[in-house]
């Protein structure tokens, strides 16, 4: 019997201890599919408001997880809009008044163009397996896809999400659906993936719908127009002289 | 015979004079607890009014039913409904005001940010005829400077100016959400700085002109809200309860739920409990009080019913009835109820007329949530009702004293009377 016990223990610390490395790959993989060293992006964000519908184009410049530069190009009341991330600050140009505002503190938790991104959502490019400790919870199946369903608990305190629930397609390592969630175990957000497209480092996410659930509306739909990875980005597009220019 | 009590009481003075300082100081004491109750519910509803709710208030169903004001919530295309509203409900002015949260960026000598809060923007009318200059008591309330002449003018509460360093002409970008939810970015100067004696309006405040903020917010000529007020100044619980219902019913909120409904004020912010509870509060203290004041005065009948006991004896001995007696004694005490309810009323409408008039600063004693729903100057209001509010306790009071002193007369055996009184 006491063997029995010792056996069904050592089972279950096998199982636990293998499930942690396995979830952690998933979610490295699913980074690596998703980052790059840097990214030229070319989007349009669809934001289903209360009482209209807007769409705004913009094309983002990335560099690895600390630089990027956004510049909005239609409509014509956000053309010209720009943004500057360096590392934890963001400015934005606001060309109607021409001024650069900085942008920090509890500032980034505000929503992006009225959608349901916030400044934060939008800044964070690090990988997720650096923030986060994985857990898999079980294997689904999603819009028909096979997938693994994944908890992230956060390691860091500077996340702007405590735990995340993620749905990794197991084949393409894209993820499909991610529940956001609050210290409090409150849900935050919800951000499904309706397009995938193929890159050259693997899947991607083409069209993720962003709802944020304490916002009444529709939600916001991110969609990748195109896509270009290890493209030659110069420094100075990442200096805040680009932002009145 | 009336002449006759009257003399007597006016030569008797130990007969009339204690009784009536009595029921005047009391009476007195009741019409200024009236007017006091009156001046501080009215104090409360002209509060509210002023700032939040209107006497009523026109939004959009989904304003309503998001319990929220901001401009993707906002009344749209306004000219219409405004001229419906006056022409349907004279009796009130009618303003628009834009309710919205913005961030408020100074920028430092190079245009780039110096610091950021976040600013609660009231947009109202003071440059048109429907100008609230008047209504919101602006010029008074302004601390320096001056009223905007622009729309690209602001005031700010003096706090709020002070937190952020800023001086009067600085510029500051304000950044909002528009009508469609898209970003509002707009450069404007401070002109004059303001203080509302409310602490959340004093900590984060500005105000500005309605058609900047339309500009602003890409609202055309719409507002959050179109307030309304009755010319004459005075509401009164449920006041404007049957306009209400028939614009209303004029606009049936199932087809459109951006399409307008009035509410007044009671029915906003759930003041209607609030309002209950506190009108309830006042009148139980002034019933307690009036209580308290009978009973002084009541006791006051008596006394003088049974320090007349021995004179009493002697005019049933000279012959009088008893009913004669009793009835002087009640007649007695009527003149004196009346007399003291006079000059009661009198010298309560004094202090009551200088609370109405100049009122008593509180701005130190008002923190907090309460300062949002007070008044910093506590004030009495003269009605109608207070002139007679005196009449019961002053004239009932005493006479009900009398009443049951003067019983005794009925139970004084006339055989027994010369050895009672010890002739």
């Amino acid at each position: 019997m006491k063997i029995m016990i010792l056996l069904s223990l050592w089972l279950l610390t096998f199982t636990s201890l293998k499930a942690a490395p396995e979830a952690m790959s998933i979610v490295r993989k699913m980074d690596q599919s998703l980052n790059s060293k840097n990214q030229v992006i070319t989007s349009t964000m669809v934001i289903h408001g209360k009482r209209a519908t807007r769409s705004i184009e913009s094309k983002s410049w990335i560099l690895g997880k600390d630089q990027s530069f956004t510049e909005y190009l239609a409509p014509a009341r956000e053309r010209g809009t720009k943004m500057l991330k360096l590392g934890d600050q963001l400015w934005i140009y606001y060309p109607s008044a021409d001024r650069v505002v900085n942008i920090s503190g509890h500032m980034l938790r505000r929503e992006v163009m009225g959608s349901d991104m916030s400044y934060e959502d939008m800044m964070e490019r690090r990988p997720r397996e650096e923030l986060y400790e994985a857990l898999l919870e079980g294997e689904e199946e999603i819009q028909g896809r096979p997938v693994y369903r994944i908890l992230l608990s956060a390691q860091v305190p500077d996340v702007a999400y405590q735990k995340i629930r993620l749905w990794v397609d197991k084949e393409r390592y894209v993820p499909l659906r991610q529940e956001l969630f609050a210290a409090s175990g409150k849900l935050l957000k919800v951000l499904e993936t309706l397009e995938v497209m193929q890159t050259t480092k693997g899947w991607y996410p083409q069209r993720m719908r962003f709802k944020d659930v304490l916002k009444s509306g529709q939600g916001t739909e991110f969609t990748v127009e195109e896509l270009l990875f290890d493209q030659e980005i110069p420094e100075s597009r990442f200096h805040k002289g680009q932002l009145r220019r | 015979m009336l002449s006759f009590l009257f003399k007597g009481l006016l030569r008797d003075r130990s007969r009339s004079f204690f009784p009536l300082l009595v029921i005047s100081l009391g009476v007195a004491m009741v019409v200024f607890m009236q007017a006091y109750i009156t001046g501080a519910v009215g104090g409360l509803y002209r509060s509210t009014a002023r700032f939040n709710t209107g006497h009523v208030k026109v939004l959009t169903q989904a304003a309503v039913k998001a319990n929220q004001q901001s401009p993707d919530l906002a009344l749209l295309g306004n000219g219409p409904l405004l001229n419906q509203l006056e022409e349907q409900i004279p009796q009130m002015s009618w303003h628009e005001r834009i309710y919205f949260g913005a961030l408020l960026d100074a920028p430092d000598a190079a245009g780039e940010t110096k610091f950021q809060a976040t600013a609660s923007v009231t947009a109202v009318d003071l440059l048109s005829p429907r100008s609230e200059v008047q209504t919101l008591n602006l010029k008074k309330s302004l601390a320096s400077g001056r009223l905007p002449e622009s729309p690209s003018e602001l005031l700010i509460a003096q706090v709020f100016m002070d937190k952020m360093g800023l001086q009067l002409g600085d510029p500051i970008t304000l950044i909002g959400g528009d009508v469609n939810g898209g970003m509002a970015v707009g450069n404007f100067k401070l002109v004059g700085t303001l203080r509302f004696g409310v602490i959340a309006l004093d900590r984060s405040a500005l105000v500005m002109e309605l058609r900047g903020a339309q500009e602003f917010l890409a609202l055309g000529n719409g507002a959050t809200a179109i307030f309304g007020f009755y010319r004459d100044g005075n509401y009164f619980y449920h006041r404007p309860e049957a306009l209400v219902r028939n614009f209303n019913a004029q606009h049936p909120g199932d087809s459109d739920p951006y399409g307008p409904v009035m509410l007044m004020l009671e029915e906003q912010d759930d003041l209607e409990s609030l309002f209950a509870i506190y009108a309830q509060v006042m009148t139980y203290v002034y019933v307690i009080f009036i209580l308290i004041m009978g009973i002084v005065l009541w006791n006051t009948g008596l006394m003088s019913g049974i320090r007349r006991y021995s004179e009493m004896g002697v005019r049933l001995a000279m012959g009088e009835t008893k009913r004669q007696v009793y009835g002087t004694l009640l007649l007695e005490s009527l003149l004196i109820g009346l007399g003291g309810t006079l000059i009661g009323t009198a010298l309560g409408l004094i202090p009551a007329y200088w609370m109405q008039e100049v009122g008593i600063d509180i701005t130190a004693m008002m923190t907090g949530e309460m300062a949002m729903l007070f008044e910093d100057r506590i004030r009495a209001q003269v009605v109608p009702a207070t002139f007679v509010s005196g009449l019961l306790p002053g004239i009932a009071a005493p006479l009900l004293g009398a009443l049951v002193s003067g019983l005794g007369i009925f139970r004084r055996d006339t055989s027994r009377l010369f050895v009672e009184l010890e002739v």
